[in-house]
Formats: structure tokens, sequence, C-alpha cells
């Protein structure tokens, strides 16, 4: 057998425990960051997909690019809302209904009034013929 | 509500505006000119047109006794009922014998009365100033 230095071993072995521990911390990263992206409905970049080597996984990656997406406070508010005390339905309210009934009832007065105001500003009713006239004729007849 | 009363206000100066119509009722008395048309031709009347112009127009036909045959020189009142009230009522009467062509022509006569703010305008039964008088005479061609 060729003698080896007491070195060689060592750097092998550190090459390879090198690639292996990188491998093991990579690849969860890889498979995370593309969890990462469709929790948020975007598809992880081709770019960085393809740029992901051993060695260059960034933390940052993991982060939403949207500064929008970071901002909670939106989310708070609509969550906020969502929680807010909810009260009876508006048509379960006895204001609804007073309301309801005083339109309806305006609604058709105004209807009915609305005729007979049109029927003076038209004249009126034609006043009926004379029996002993041959003929009524013009406006209303 | 603050929106409400100014378009109420808006809606009724907007119907002021528009006007109020009243009926004025004009009572016209029609007869033929006694002088000019004998009883036995005025039975052949068939057709009598009456045409308004003017402040208002219209166009009716008389019946009754202007058609039947009465032979009758007097043959009575209408009424026409308008909104005008200002201007001139011109009235125009054309009776045929037969159809309604020129040829079948009879007698014609006009009658120009003013359209006043009163609402009826009576005819005088004791003058017939105010009739409304056929007496221009035709002479029907080829009718009957």
């Amino acid at each position: 057998m060729r003698p080896m230095s007491p070195l060689a071993p060592f750097r092998k072995w550190t090459v390879r425990a090198g690639i292996v521990i990188a491998l093991v911390v990579t690849l969860p990263l890889v498979g995370l960051r593309g969890v990462a992206h469709a929790d948020l409905g975007d598809e992880p970049s081709s770019k960085s997909s393809s740029s992901a080597e051993p060695g260059q996984v960034n933390d940052d990656g993991d982060k939403p690019k949207d500064p929008s997406l970071l901002d909670k406070k939106p989310v708070d508010a609509a969550a906020q809302k969502q929680q807010a005390p909810v009260g009876p339905p508006f048509y379960e309210k006895w204001q609804f209904w007073v309301l309801a009934g005083v339109v309806a009832v305006a609604a058709v007065g105004l209807v009915l009034g609305g005729l007979a105001l049109s029927n003076n500003l038209g004249g009126g009713d034609v006043r009926p013929c004379n029996p002993m006239f041959i003929g009524c004729f013009g406006e209303g007849h | 509500m603050r929106r409400l009363l100014p378009a109420l206000v808006l809606g009724a100066v907007a119907l002021g505006a528009a006007g109020c119509s009243e009926y004025h009722y004009h009572d016209i008395r029609v007869a033929y000119d006694g002088a000019q048309f004998n009883p036995n031709m005025i039975s052949q009347v068939q057709k009598c047109h009456v045409f308004v112009t003017g402040a208002d127009t219209a166009d009716f036909y008389l019946e009754g006794p202007c058609i039947n045959g009465a032979a009758t020189t007097n043959i009575g009142v209408f009424e026409f009922a308008t909104f005008a009230d200002s201007g001139t009522l011109n009235f125009m009467i054309r009776t045929y014998v037969g159809v309604e062509f020129d040829n079948c022509l009879f007698g014609s006569g006009t009658k120009a009365i003013p359209a006043t703010s009163a609402i009826t305008t009576t005819d005088d039964p004791n003058s017939a100033a105010d009739d409304l008088i056929i007496n221009m005479p035709a002479t029907p061609t080829n009718c009957i």
C-alpha cells in the first residue's frame, strides 16, 4: 500500500463532510423556500432556484419580497373588523319597518297626489255635453 | 331632508312654469241661410264637416239634423271646448251631397270668434250675428 500522509485522510474527510453537510442543510432549505412561495401564491423565481447553490443560501430569500405582505396592519384591521360584534339583521329592527312604512305611504301619496295634480293642471275633466246640443267637440271630447 | 326640500321646491316651480289649463266652451249655432238654400236641397246633405283653425285646431263631423234629411235651415247648436284663451277661433263648415268630394260640395260658411278667458261663450238665440251660417252655396255635379 501506498503510504498516506497524515493530512490526506483528514482533507478528504473534511471535503466529503462539507459536501454532505452542505447537502443536508441546502436541500431542506430549498424545499422550504418552495413551500414558502407556494403559501404566498408566488412561484419561486427561476433565478433563485437556479442560483441556489451550496453555500449561497440566503436566509432573506425566505421573506416575501412584497412589502405589503410584511405589513401586518391591514390584516390586523380586517381581523378586528371581523371580530367586531355583529348585531341582529337590519330587517329585525323595528326602526327599519317604521322607515319602510313611512316610505311606502309617502310613495302612494306622491303617486295619487301627482295624478290629481296632473289632472288639475290638464284642465280637469271636461264638462258633460248638453243633451240639447247636436254634439260636443274639441278638448276632452 | 336638506336635499329633499330644494327638490320639492324645484318640482313645484317646474309645475308652475308648465302653466295651468282651463277649459273654455264655445256654443255655436249652425244654420243655413234660408234665402239661398231651400229645405228640399238641404235634405240631400250627407256630410257636415267642421274645421277649426287659429287659436286651436280641430275638425269633426256634425250629425243629427245636419245629415238626416231634416230639411230645416236651423241645424242646431254644438259646443266646442278649448284651452285657448286668446287669439281667434276660425270655424268653417262644409256640407256635401254624397261623398266628401269637391264636386259634391253643397254649401259652406265661416265664423271667427275671439278666444277669451270666459268659461262659456253662449250663443244668443235671438240673434243670428254669432251663428255659423252656411251661406255660400255650391253646385254639386255627378255626385249621386
